[in-house]
């Protein structure tokens, strides 16, 4: 009788060795909790309003997804045959259990229904003697399937089987202990987490980046596009003569805009962003001087003083390109969702100008004439702009698609507002801007 | 391909970042001149003028035009030669004689002219009208005979005294010339049979002549401002006496880029006006002082269209 319960321990010892049991319904919760990496908790101090919001947003678009993939979850058919084998197995203990095992799930529809588990005990297991059995091999994860070595998720497969056909309640291993706990120490085979990435039902290609085995990476962007600066001229100190001939005389023309960014992508789908950004924009500048005056003067040896020798009265017609460029360094924050070869990344946050340059012509706030400002030929009378521009706030949604794994070619619309006026607060008139750019670019990640 | 196109974006924006400015002058002709002919052609009515055709006129004769003014030609037969010429013209042997009887009896007149109310040594005299008589034979111009004049009446209903006759010369921008003869105070029977107060004038050239009185108060120099760009060759510039007919003109100085008159009776209301053309658009400035001493008047001229320019002259 002894030997019997020994004979009987050790079978079970035997075939339950690397089988793999599904956990109740109410461990996931646990599990997906645990197997969730805890956030590191920012200073609130670090995040615009606009950030948080879009930040939130990105956040609740990531739990509707995983919302969607627990709905499939829960429709998803169990594999009848490999309960049935278990079923079978424990019944009849004398069956053939090393019988080679030919189990592919189909992952393309997720419902095995031929598969047989692989039961083999350790010690029998010629391919694996000594390492964790390998189980299931998802064709998307198959080792042995050399057409996609580089697809993204599906890292591991993951036998499923139903409760219904294994009672785990009447295994006296697993009785009144947690499944988990006790299949571990029953040196059961470790409960693999049910990943979302595994029951994706599209073929990965393999030119993804596999962020679900690499979940934190380093991506470095380079970008260029047009821009739109749009101004806005408002008079502060009811000079709206000067407002008037501003805006008569100064029009909106090309701009543009480069950066080179890093960014960390931590937690799979959250992105820190920084870098340096340029933006050019640039204004014409038109007036026409219709009372304009040319003297011909004559400088006689020994007087000082020119002889006037010629005047001509017309019209002067000036054009300058009013150049302005701001450098920033750009503090961002993103989440990030992908799809095959493409995905979105919704990012938001603040930058800090490090350098505002500027040259021109605009009409003179004393004079009303036009005066050049910057450069070496300056005219203006008054200081009309300030040094640095202030702190703007932004946001961009990029879209991107992957060349190759570590590559990806991306099209990021982008807003971005300086918080204040560009112009001193001595001058008459508020001038800014808020910029709108299309950022073509290319990303590196690592 | 992708680097081609990439290369090529790069290449418009640093063609597009390397505009260069523009700064060109486009020289204006000059347009006092055609100015003057613009406001001698549009300002004044044209009852104005009046011409007389007269055929072998064997007569004397009296010419009156609409508003009154009257020439008597007597002894129309040793009354005119040839301009240049002591060469006779008797009237009674000219089938086409014309007599064309110019009257500037208001300041619009004066200014829409080229005329101005200044005599010799830039002293400033009132006018109390102004009349031009041509004479042409056969499209020959005429002058009178020396030693023989012509009575012309110009009607005035208050008439005061001390007016002297003062005679033009062609060239406009000369001062005028004041005459020994005086201006008398007459009453004449019109042509409607009512009696007609005004000034006599005995004139002895063709041409223009006025009665004025010189301003006898002290005067100084005054100057007008006008912003850049507007100089003599494209402003004209007039001080308009208020109430009074006395219109002065300013000359431009350059190195001061003022234009000035530098005898102005002081203490008298007066209207700078200034009218420019630049291009194709017309400038006008025009205000009300009173003469100080050594004053300059800052001046702004407006743009406005050539119609407005017109009336706003009408209206001095």
């Amino acid at each position: 009788m002894e030997n019997q319960k020994h004979h009987l321990d050790e079978i079970f010892h035997q075939r339950l060795h690397n089988a793999e049991v599904p956990p109740p319904p109410f461990v996931w919760p646990a599990v997906e909790q645990a197997l969730q990496p805890k956030r590191r908790r920012r200073p609130i101090a670090f995040w615009w309003l606009t950030a948080a919001g879009t930040v939130l947003l990105g956040a609740v678009a990531l739990w509707a997804l995983n919302q969607q993939e627990a709905a499939q979850l829960s429709a998803f058919t169990p594999p009848v045959a490999i309960g049935s084998t278990t079923e079978q197995t424990l019944d009849n203990p004398a069956a053939p259990l090393e019988q080679p095992t030919t189990a592919n799930v189909q992952s393309e529809s997720f419902q095995p229904k031929s598969a047989t588990r692989p039961t083999t005990p350790r010690q029998h297991n010629p391919l694996n003697a000594g390492e964790r059995p390998v189980t299931y091999s998802n064709t998307n994860n198959n080792p042995s399937n050399p057409s996609n070595p580089s697809a993204e998720p599906v890292a591991e497969a993951t036998p499923v089987s139903t409760p219904a056909t294994l009672n785990i309640a009447n295994l006296p291993l697993l009785s009144g202990e947690n499944s988990i706990s006790a299949a571990q120490k029953a040196d059961m085979p470790t409960l693999k987490p049910f990943k979302s990435g595994a029951r994706r039902k599209k073929v990965q290609p393999r030119v993804c980046y596999d962020f679900n085995r690499h979940p934190s990476a380093l991506l470095i962007d380079v970008y260029a596009g047009p821009s739109i600066a749009q101004r806005s001229l408002t008079s502060r100190q009811d000079d709206e003569p000067y407002l008037k001939q501003r805006l008569a005389t100064e029009s909106r023309d090309l701009a543009f805009n480069a950066g080179l960014r890093a960014s960390l992508m931590f937690s799979r789908n959250f992105l820190l962003r920084t870098g340096l950004h340029y933006d050019q924009f640039t204004e014409v500048f038109e007036y026409i001087d219709p009372t304009s005056v040319t003297y011909t003067l004559k400088f006689t040896p020994g007087n000082p003083i020119p002889d006037t020798i010629g005047v001509q009265y017309g019209e002067n017609y000036l054009k300058t390109y009013n150049r302005y460029g701001a450098l920033d360094i750009p503090l961002m924050v993103g989440v990030e969702m992908r799809s095959g070869r493409s995905g979105f990344n919704i990012n938001a946050g603040i930058s800090a100008n490090v350098l505002f340059w500027k040259r021109g012509a605009i009409i003179d706030p004393q004079t009303h004439e036009p005066a050049r400002f910057g450069g070496k030929k300056e005219t203006i009378s008054e200081e009309v702009f300030r040094t640095r521009l202030s702190l703007s706030a932004g946001a961009t949604v990029q879209w991107y698609w992957h060349v190759t794994p570590h590559t990806r070619l991306f099209v990021e619309p982008s807003f971005r507002q300086v918080l204040r006026p560009v112009t001193l607060q001595s001058h008459s008139v508020d001038q800014r801007y808020s910029i709108l750019g299309l950022r073509l670019g290319y990303t590196m990640i690592f | 391909m992708f680097r081609l196109r990439w290369s090529y974006g790069l290449l418009l924006l640093a063609v597009l970042g390397c505009r260069k400015d523009v700064e060109t002058f486009q020289p204006y002709a000059p347009s006092a001149s055609e100015l003057g002919s613009l406001l001698s052609a549009r300002v004044p009515s044209t009852a104005a003028v009046s011409t007389f055709s007269l055929s072998n006129l064997a007569t004397d004769k009296v010419l009156e035009t609409a508003s009154g003014v009257q020439v008597y030609l007597v002894d129309t037969d040793q009354l005119f030669e040839k301009e240049g010429t002591n060469v006779v013209v008797p009237c009674s042997t000219c089938p086409d004689l014309k007599i064309e009887v110019t009257e500037v009896t208001d300041k619009s007149d004066i200014v829409a002219r080229g005329l101005h109310t200044v005599g010799d040594s830039n002293k400033v005299f009132e006018t109390a009208g102004m009349v031009r008589i041509k004479a042409t034979c056969g499209g020959q111009a005429l002058e009178l005979m020396s030693n023989r004049n012509l009575k012309v009446h110009i009607p005035n209903a208050n008439t005061t005294a001390d007016f002297w006759v003062f005679e033009q010369n062609t060239e406009l921008s000369k001062p005028w010339l004041i005459t020994p003869r005086p201006v008398y105070e007459a009453e004449w029977p019109a042509a409607n049979g009512s009696i007609q107060e005004g000034y006599e004038l005995l004139i002895t050239q063709l041409g223009w002549s006025a009665a004025g009185k010189f301003i006898e108060d002290p005067s100084s120099s005054f100057c007008v401002q006008l912003p850049t760009g507007f100089g003599e060759q494209n402003t004209l510039s007039y001080v308009v006496f208020k109430d009074r007919q006395i219109v002065v003109p300013l000359e431009f100085d350059l190195g001061k880029n003022l234009f000035c008159f530098p005898k102005m009776p002081v203490g008298y209301l007066v209207q700078p006006v200034a009218i420019s053309k630049l291009g194709e658009s017309f400038y006008l400035g025009k205000a009300q002082t009173e003469v100080g001493t050594n004053a300059v008047f800052p001046l702004n001229n407006q743009i406005m269209t050539e119609e407005a320019v017109v009336n706003i002259i009408k209206g001095l």
